[in-house]
């Protein structure tokens, strides 16, 4: 598939923007981590921070709202081309990314300034300045915009191509678009409704537990949004990396459509000690949770059998010799290994957040990051970090400048997050709160403080990791082109069990699975709303982290 | 490295996926018991 120069540049410059706002949100990550070890105090090191919530705020926003959403933008244009063979619309490829760009910088500017130290959950009653909220809708309408280039060069091709199934790596990306849109919702009324004209001061009140049931609506399918687009480049490119196929292509569209249907009716799981919701529609909601663990445990069998696949080809025999001969000194395959490993522990975790009973060990602890640098901050991030030197190499014919050093990264990182995670889930096992400066508290036990120092020690790596991916990416882009990039081939996988004609019709209708997604969204979120609003109201009040005061006097 | 596999059986697959439900339970045990240990009186 010839891929025109507008597209590849336009898909560099998302990349870039994703990989620079990593960079600066890694570091802030590194401070954040010393900074509750109490190895390092905030103020005149780097960007002189006001407080350790403004890096907080840094560290959240950059990594996983900015960098995710421009990277999977970006990919997702390339997987569209390369799996439909059709044109996405150059108008709207550049309005949506400088919207989303301009979304980016105002937003930017508002943390940059301390004017929006609200960490990226934005919680009312902490107040931000309106551009931060408006330039978080901006980057969601970007987003937005792309969405409907995709599904008018779908419906383009399902007219020029009828009755043929979708490849399935487009499924994946419909899939990404569509919780990310029915997601966004819950955002979107959130910010343009309650937050917007309350941070320019046309209303005076605000209902923080509205808000974060809204916020929540939108925050837990989030997840999806970042971890779907690696589920895309493990199910069709991982295999072939490995040298084999994928075990099974109808078990994988089941997979994704389940994510469509499942992703967004779960939110309330992050509000179970939250007041006004009742007991009954929390428990719903966690059940739908553990719905939505489903495609991810079907997922690991997926996967595993792919890989075992590969391995057996290579020469593997016995129940596990399979696993010695596959390629894990290449570093493409070392790149998704490595999260797919650390996403093993991400899962149990993520059941253990999603149980009702054994939340409350957890909730709202320093086990919650712990979590979430697994799926996100790991299966996520570095996922995309491997994408990236693919896309190098089939967009502009550059290879890693050196292989050894990609390959390194992905298990220094690996080492790291594991190393991170477990001191940050044995704090929070022991009841240490997240997002708190622990540097500065004088009740910290002996025991604890161990395991701050573990997490921080977790932290360096993991950061030691991104600086050698940061520069080994950068000469990269600054090499010649080596091979041939006038076709691009994102190489997807066979299927051993490949799609056929007996595939059921409604498997591959997209606009039912949606509309049966949102009804499960009103019939689970209805009567949160109903408790929402029967039990709690708004309140005349504004608060920085800096002070208890009130802002409002 | 050969090129193909007839009548492939993923049965390293099960046992690895077997392997993983039994994990996933011991480290959800783990966290249940505590809670009834830290809660519980």
């Amino acid at each position: 598939m010839r891929i025109e120069r507008y597209l590849r540049n336009v898909t560099f410059w998302h990349m870039m923007v994703g990989i620079l706002s990593l960079s600066v949100g890694v570091t802030y990550g590194l401070l954040q981590v010393l900074a509750r070890a109490g190895v390092y105090k905030y103020g005149g090191f780097v960007y002189d921070t006001k407080a350790y919530y403004q890096g907080l705020t840094l560290h959240g926003v950059l990594n996983a709202i900015v960098f995710t959403t421009f990277f999977i933008v970006g990919f997702l244009y390339i997987v569209t081309e390369v799996s439909l063979k059709k044109k996405l619309n150059r108008g709207l490829v550049y309005l949506s990314f400088f919207t989303m760009l301009i979304g980016t910088l105002l937003a930017a500017w508002a943390i940059l300034t301390n004017n929006a130290t609200v960490l990226y959950t934005f919680y009312p009653p902490l107040k931000a300045h309106p551009l931060f909220y408006i330039g978080a809708t901006l980057l969601i309408v970007g987003s937005w915009i792309a969405i409907l280039n995709t599904v008018i060069t779908h419906l383009k091709w399902r007219k020029e191509n009828p009755g043929r199934l979708t490849p399935p790596p487009m499924v994946a990306v419909h899939a990404v678009y569509a919780v990310w849109f029915l997601a966004t919702i819950g955002v979107a009324v959130e910010v343009l409704f309650f937050l917007i004209p309350w941070s320019l001061g046309l209303v005076k009140s605000i209902n923080p537990e509205l808000a974060r049931t809204l916020f929540w609506w939108f925050g837990h399918p989030l997840v999806y949004f970042w971890l779907l687009p690696a589920y895309l480049a493990w199910y069709f490119i991982m295999p072939r990396v490995a040298g084999g196929k994928l075990y099974s292509e109808p078990m994988a569209r089941l997979v994704f459509i389940m994510f469509i249907l499942f992703s967004v009716p779960v939110g309330t799981h992050h509000q179970f000690s939250d007041p006004g919701i009742s007991n009954t529609w929390k428990a719903v909601q966690a059940f739908l949770t553990f719905m939505v663990a489903v495609p991810s445990l079907l997922t690991a069998f997926n996967l595993a059998a792919s890989l075992e696949y590969a391995g057996r080809v290579r020469g593997g025999n016995g129940l596990f010799g399979w696993i010695k001969t596959l390629p894990w000194g290449d570093y493409r395959f070392a790149g998704f290994i490595a999260p797919m490993i650390a996403f093993i522990f991400g899962g149990i975790s993520g059941i253990v957040n999603a149980s009702y009973n054994v939340n409350q060990v957890v909730h709202n602890t320093s086990w919650i990051p712990g979590h979430f640098h697994l799926t996100v901050g790991t299966a996520s991030a570095m996922t995309f970090l491997t994408l990236s030197y693919i896309l190098l190499e089939k967009l502009f014919g550059k290879k890693p400048w050196s292989k050894g050093i990609a390959t390194l990264h992905s298990y220094l990182w690996l080492a790291g997050v594991l190393i991170f995670s477990w001191g940050m889930m044995q704090v929070g096992r022991a009841g240490i709160p997240r997002r708190t400066h622990l540097g500065l508290s004088p009740y910290i036990g002996a025991e604890e403080k161990v395991f701050m120092i573990v997490s921080a020690v977790g932290g360096t790596v993991m950061f030691i990791a991104f600086l050698l991916f940061f520069v080994n990416f950068f000469i990269t882009v600054f090499k010649r082109p080596e091979v041939d990039s006038e076709e691009v081939d994102l190489e997807f996988a066979e299927a051993y069990h490949k799609e056929d004609g007996n595939l059921p019709k409604v498997l591959d209708n997209f606009k039912f699975w949606i509309a049966l997604a949102v009804i499960l969204i009103i019939v689970s979120y209805a009567p949160v709303f109903f408790d929402v609003f029967r039990a709690t109201y708004g309140v005349p009040g504004a608060y920085s982290p800096f002070s208890p005061s009130n802002l409002i006097r | 490295m050969r090129r193909d596999l007839k009548d492939f059986k993923p049965k390293g697959a099960v046992a690895f996926f077997a392997g993983m439900l039994l994990m996933y339970a011991v480290m959800w045990f783990a966290i249940y018991f505590y809670l009834i240990i830290s809660r519980g009186g």
